[in-house]
């Protein structure tokens, strides 16, 4: 599938849900408002502590942001059609996405692309880039260059985690559950992850790696003196790609067991 | 152009324990037993053919079309499609065939019908002559020119139909499946979808392979037609072939003057029912020995009227079924000797 062609359907997505404009709308105001919401808190919280373990309001505005960001990303391709899949097994809907000259993957995400993420997209943006311009440091061409990178790569790896769990709906059918502890999960990188024990700063940077979504890439922006802060600063720009390749791998195998299966 | 050779198809089926110490069970022991959904099943189908696919509920006959169209993998067998196996090579296949599941819609369900023809247009990379050329084909003959305007979730389900189908045959595809294509729509709606196919099939030779519930769209569309039974394969021929195999014979309703009593001569004739003077024979033989029976027993007794009726494709196709069930070794030979119903 080519890039014209998916975003003709991104195209009759968005006139789909026109359709019900009113919904979208109330949908959008809902959702900034919850990160609105979500943001106030931690600016109350510094308003008391003043740091966390040494990150200022801004810094953490700008690592909580990058999370936002980069999910609203990874999600508007992967999340409906990824929670959704165990449902479209089960109701036999499926095989249309098998009848088609195109990927059964490719085609899945573009049928199923979600443009309610817009929402969480505007108001991300808005605070990391007033964020850039409040943190205490000095932003150079190549740092600009390497958060561009940092968003891609960190967009993939969050759609990679949907993904992973997505594919397992071929093996198990049912995988809400999962989804649950996923997003459990990810909410320890909404604070950076040195405030937490080794064992669990372990676990966020190589088993489950969601640390390289935004808490890697930050420390190397603000810090690049640290040695190991480049290395895992371009450890998080690669892996966000390799590990999207990698859940597409396991979705497509997950396909091919269906169709050997019958659902 | 489809070939298929001792085609099965098997599929898990976990045993389940009843109550909640049973569920526990099957967390840890997952017990199956395999359940064949195609038993061994060949058979062939030629450029421009149109074959109707027929069996009772759970014969397997999704299965089979969903392995034709490269949806499933077949446990053991041979199947080709344009001389490719289906599920190796998905995408090519795709590009050759259409097809229309009855109970699921390909239609944007919010939008204009006409976006969905559009999707599909470039989905299929179709050019721009051939989409127009199709696009006039099914603005009149599917009267698409009605509604194609209109949200898909507005359209009847007759509507809906004649959308998916058009859509199903956008890209000129060599073969059409319909898995159930006429399921739940009114006797009108039903018409206008088998002339259309009819006329795809002997006008544009597009080949049709159709399962379905309702014997009147083989008998419309389909010269050949294959019935299957748990999973394999019971007849393949013409609905003549089936019709005259199982001989169900012919009724004859005879109105007398007056009651002729019992002693009416029966020679190739069963006397089925009697009441009095109007009395109802089956013959087994054709059509000119039930004149000949008519002419011998009017010469004996004077008769007011007759009638004379064939035993319809639905009464065939019951009695093809219920013989299966009482006894799956029996022949076709041995069938004239059933009752018609």
């Amino acid at each position: 599938m080519n890039i014209r062609l998916f975003s003709y359907f991104v195209t009759l997505i968005i006139k789909s849900r026109m359709e019900y404009r009113g919904a979208f709308i109330i949908g959008a105001v809902g959702q900034i408002t919850g990160y609105a919401a979500n943001y106030l808190v931690i600016w109350l919280l510094l308003q008391n502590f003043d740091t966390i373990n040494g990150w200022s309001w801004t810094e953490i505005a700008f690592l909580y942001s990058l999370n936002i960001l980069t999910y609203a990303i990874g999600a508007s391709f992967t999340y409906t059609p990824m929670v959704s899949l165990d449902q479209t097994i089960i109701n036999g809907d499926f095989d249309k996405y098998l009848t088609k000259p195109l990927s059964p993957f490719t085609y899945y995400l573009a049928n199923l692309f979600n443009i309610g993420y817009i929402a969480h997209i505007v108001i991300s943006l808005l605070v990391l880039l007033w964020s850039i311009t409040q943190v205490d440091m000095n932003w150079t061409a190549i740092k600009l260059i390497y958060l561009v990178l940092a968003i891609i790569s960190g967009s993939f790896l969050q759609a990679a985690g949907l993904v992973v769990i997505g594919s397992l709906s071929f093996i198990f059918l049912r995988v809400r559950y999962l989804f649950e502890i996923f997003f459990k999960l990810k909410e320890f990188i909404a604070y950076p992850i040195s405030i937490y024990g080794t064992l669990l700063q372990m676990v966020l940077t190589w088993i489950i790696p969601l640390a390289m979504i935004n808490y890697y890439p930050s420390i190397y922006l603000f810090d690049d003196s640290v040695l190991t802060n480049k290395i895992l600063g371009v450890v998080a720009l690669v892996i966000g790609p390799l590990g999207f390749y990698m859940s597409y791998k396991l979705w497509m195998y997950g396909a091919n067991k269906y169709q050997g299966a019958g659902g | 152009m489809i070939r298929v050779e001792g085609i099965s198809k098997e599929y898990k089926q976990f045993a389940r324990s009843t109550g909640v110490i049973g569920s526990m069970r099957n967390l840890f022991s997952r017990e199956h037993t395999l359940l064949k959904a195609v038993n061994e099943i060949s058979f062939s189908i030629e450029k421009g053919e149109a074959v109707g696919y027929l069996g009772p509920n759970g014969a397997g006959k999704s299965t089979m079309i969903k392995m034709l169209t490269g949806i499933l993998v077949p446990t053991s067998g041979m199947v080709t499609v344009n001389n490719l196996v289906p599920h190796k090579h998905r995408k090519e296949i795709a590009k050759k065939v259409g097809i229309v599941f009855g109970q699921r819609s390909q239609l944007w369900w919010d939008l204009p019908v006409q976006d969905s023809f559009d999707l599909h247009k470039r989905i299929y990379n179709i050019h721009d002559t051939d989409y127009r050329t199709n696009m006039n084909i099914f603005l009149e003959l599917l009267n698409l020119k009605e509604f194609i305007t209109q949200p898909v979730r507005q359209l009847s389900l007759g509507q809906r139909m004649r959308a998916e189908i058009g859509l199903a045959l956008l890209h000129n595809p060599d073969i059409l499946f319909l898995d159930e294509p006429t399921i739940g729509l009114d006797v009108i709606a039903k018409d206008n979808i088998r002339s259309f196919i009819k006329q795809m099939n002997r006008e544009h030779k597009v080949s049709v392979l159709l399962t379905t519930h309702d014997l009147k769209d083989i008998e419309e569309i389909c010269p050949r037609m294959l019935i299957v039974n748990k999973g394999e394969l019971i007849f393949d021929g013409t609905v003549d072939q089936l019709k005259s195999n199982l001989s169900p014979g012919k009724l004859i309703t005879i109105e007398f003057e007056s009651n002729p009593g019992n002693e009416v001569e029966l020679a190739n004739a069963d006397l089925i029912a009697d009441h009095g003077i109007r009395k109802t024979f089956k013959i087994d033989k054709g059509l000119d020995s039930a004149i000949d029976f008519v002419k011998r027993v009017s010469k004996r007794y004077p008769i007011k009227d007759f009638s004379l009726e064939d035993s319809d494709i639905e009464d065939i196709i019951r009695m093809y079924y219920r013989s299966l069930d009482n006894d799956n070794n029996i022949g076709i030979a041995n069938q004239e000797k059933m009752s018609v119903i």
